[in-house]
């Protein structure tokens, strides 16, 4: 009787083992999944954001561990996922054509967690902001529309990180446009639109057509994916965080491309101001700069 | 059997029952009347779809701290009391003796968690949430595995420590295995000798965060993850290997 029970004592130990190895994440992983369904619950409350069609999810997103991706379809919680190897090498954030439809790259959750860690950046937000890309690319076609060729980072920061005129030009827009959000300029979103668009005037004078369709693609593209990341950020960590994230250093010049994402941020809050409806008809054809003016004359 | 309800008697004497329905009211009235204005990461809550796994969080914690506090001294008492000689003259083995004297823990902690969430099912319901009943009844299974887990871990430690010892170490087992998840947030940072040692340490700890994550996931109809599941049952084995296999000089 005694030997009955330590066998099937150990029969079950030895069950439990087998279900342990099979029941053991090889696909998606728990907290890869998890991050799907936080960027779910954040859409039941912020929806298309005024982006006509614009869902995160609408995407297959990749989480990448550098050398394997888990591709995932999500579909009302449920999450179809499939392996391949890696489209980009280490940590990328980005997104990939894969024959006609876009997907979203974003590393795995145990790579991001350091960041999100030291810059509180949690990997939904970087999927509203590659989802975005997808939108873009998918719904509007946007490199399609592009004319020209556009400037790399470094190459556009050589032509504009270096030349002071430019670099003062582009910080006082960034201060004009960056008092869209404190209090006393509440309601003269008019009289900031008209003062930016004339320092924009008098900076496109010193810039080549190729410098400046290329600044302005990345206002257009990155400025609105910012825009749509930080409305995630407040809804999910708060309106202080993304006080300090965000707007306190929406005004602040930064070298490299990352004042592009401030800069377009801030045009789409002015437009949100001038006109509340601009996004429904945005095709993403020109650049927030103009439609800015367009709303003003 | 009778071992078993014996210790159960005991335990309902010492008025551990009555701690835990204080305890429950109290943690489950202050989150439900202050909903309004509790925050996490800086977001109000005001669901309690979305309050409930937090509660579910937190009375699994105490539920697994009355577990320990129910376990931590049941086996030595009786080997203080002697009682162990009585109940070896009837012919029973430690092992079996070890086990229903655990039995009796694990059955005095599995009713002070289910009031614990008796309590929380009765807010539900005074607060509209009728519906959300079922989903509370099926996550004490959650419960029920959470402090069998404490429950069996402390009663084998208890054979061959100290008492002291044996609450040192499962405090430290119970609090960071509900923290598990931040820890491993914490400890993910961490590169050289060091982070290599606390991660690996913090794997052999039982991963009472995410049984508790499971039963919130039951509650807002997402996937439960069998892994976490099978590896909690897989600590139970462990323990209670331990129990059968761990003896006391003495008796």
């Amino acid at each position: 009787m005694k030997k009955a029970w330590y066998l099937i004592y150990f029969l079950v130990g030895a069950g439990l083992v087998i279900s342990g190895f099979a029941t053991t994440e090889r696909g998606l992983k728990e907290n890869n999944r998890e991050v799907l369904y936080k960027v779910a619950d954040d859409y039941k409350e912020l929806g298309d954001l005024g982006f006509v069609g614009f869902d995160p999810l609408d995407y297959r997103i990749a989480f990448s561990d550098g050398k394997k991706d888990t591709l995932v379809s999500y579909d009302d919680g449920k999450c179809d996922y499939e392996k391949r190897d890696s489209v980009y090498d280490g940590l990328a954030a980005s997104i990939y054509e894969d024959g006609n439809e876009f997907e979203v790259v974003v590393p795995e959750y145990d790579t991001w967690i350091t960041i999100e860690t030291i810059e509180n950046e949690p990997l939904s937000v970087v999927i509203w902001h590659e989802g975005f890309h997808a939108y873009q690319n998918t719904y509007h076609k946007l490199l399609d529309k592009v004319s020209g060729e556009i400037l790399s980072e470094t190459e556009l920061a050589e032509i504009v990180d270096t030349d002071n005129e430019l670099k003062r030009l582009y910080s006082k827009e960034l201060e004009v446009l960056s008092r869209i959000n404190s209090e006393e300029n509440y309601g003269d979103a008019e009289k900031i639109a008209v003062e930016y668009c004339k320092i924009a005037a008098q900076r496109r004078e010193l810039l080549s057509d190729q410098a400046f369709s290329s600044e302005k693609y990345f206002e257009m593209a990155e400025g609105t994916a910012y825009y749509v990341e930080s409305k995630a950020i407040q809804y999910e960590n708060g309106q202080d965080s993304y006080e300090k994230k965000y707007l306190d250093t929406a005004g602040e010049y930064a070298d490299g491309n990352a004042k592009y994402y401030r800069h377009g941020m801030l045009e789409c809050m002015l437009l949100d101001k001038l006109d509340p409806d601009w996004k429904a008809s945005y095709s993403f054809d020109k650049p927030l700069c103009d439609l800015i003016e367009e709303k003003i004359s | 059997m009778e071992i078993m309800k014996n210790v159960v008697r005991e335990k309902i004497r010492k008025k551990m029952l009555y701690v835990a329905t204080a305890l429950g009211i109290l943690v489950v009235a202050m989150f439900s009347s202050d909903m309004g204005s509790l925050t996490i990461g800086g977001k109000s809550i005001n669901d309690y779809y979305v309050l409930v796994p937090v509660l579910m969080n937190v009375m699994n914690f105490l539920a697994g701290a009355i577990a320990l506090a129910v376990s931590c001294s049941t086996i030595p008492q009786e080997y203080e009391r002697r009682t162990s000689h009585l109940i070896w003259s009837r012919g029973v083995s430690q092992a079996r003796y070890h086990m229903d004297l655990t039995a009796g823990n694990i059955l005095v902690a599995w009713i002070s968690g289910a009031i614990l969430y008796i309590t929380l099912a009765v807010f539900s319901v005074l607060k509209g949430y009728e519906e959300i009943i079922g989903k509370i009844v099926l996550a004490m299974v959650f419960m029920m595995l959470y402090t069998a887990i404490i429950c069996m871990l402390t009663s084998a430690l208890s054979i061959k420590l100290p008492t002291v010892f044996t609450v040192t170490v499962m405090v430290i087992i119970l609090v960071c295995g509900a923290l598990r998840s931040a820890l491993n947030l914490f400890l993910a940072a961490m590169t050289g000798p060091v982070g290599i040692i606390s991660k690996g340490a913090i794997r052999i700890i039982p991963d009472l965060a995410g049984i508790s994550k499971q039963a919130g996931n039951l509650v807002q109809n997402k996937p439960v993850n069998v892994h976490v599941i099978i590896i909690g049952l897989l600590m139970v084995w462990i323990a209670g290997l331990l129990i059968m296999l761990l003896k006391r000089e003495e008796a």
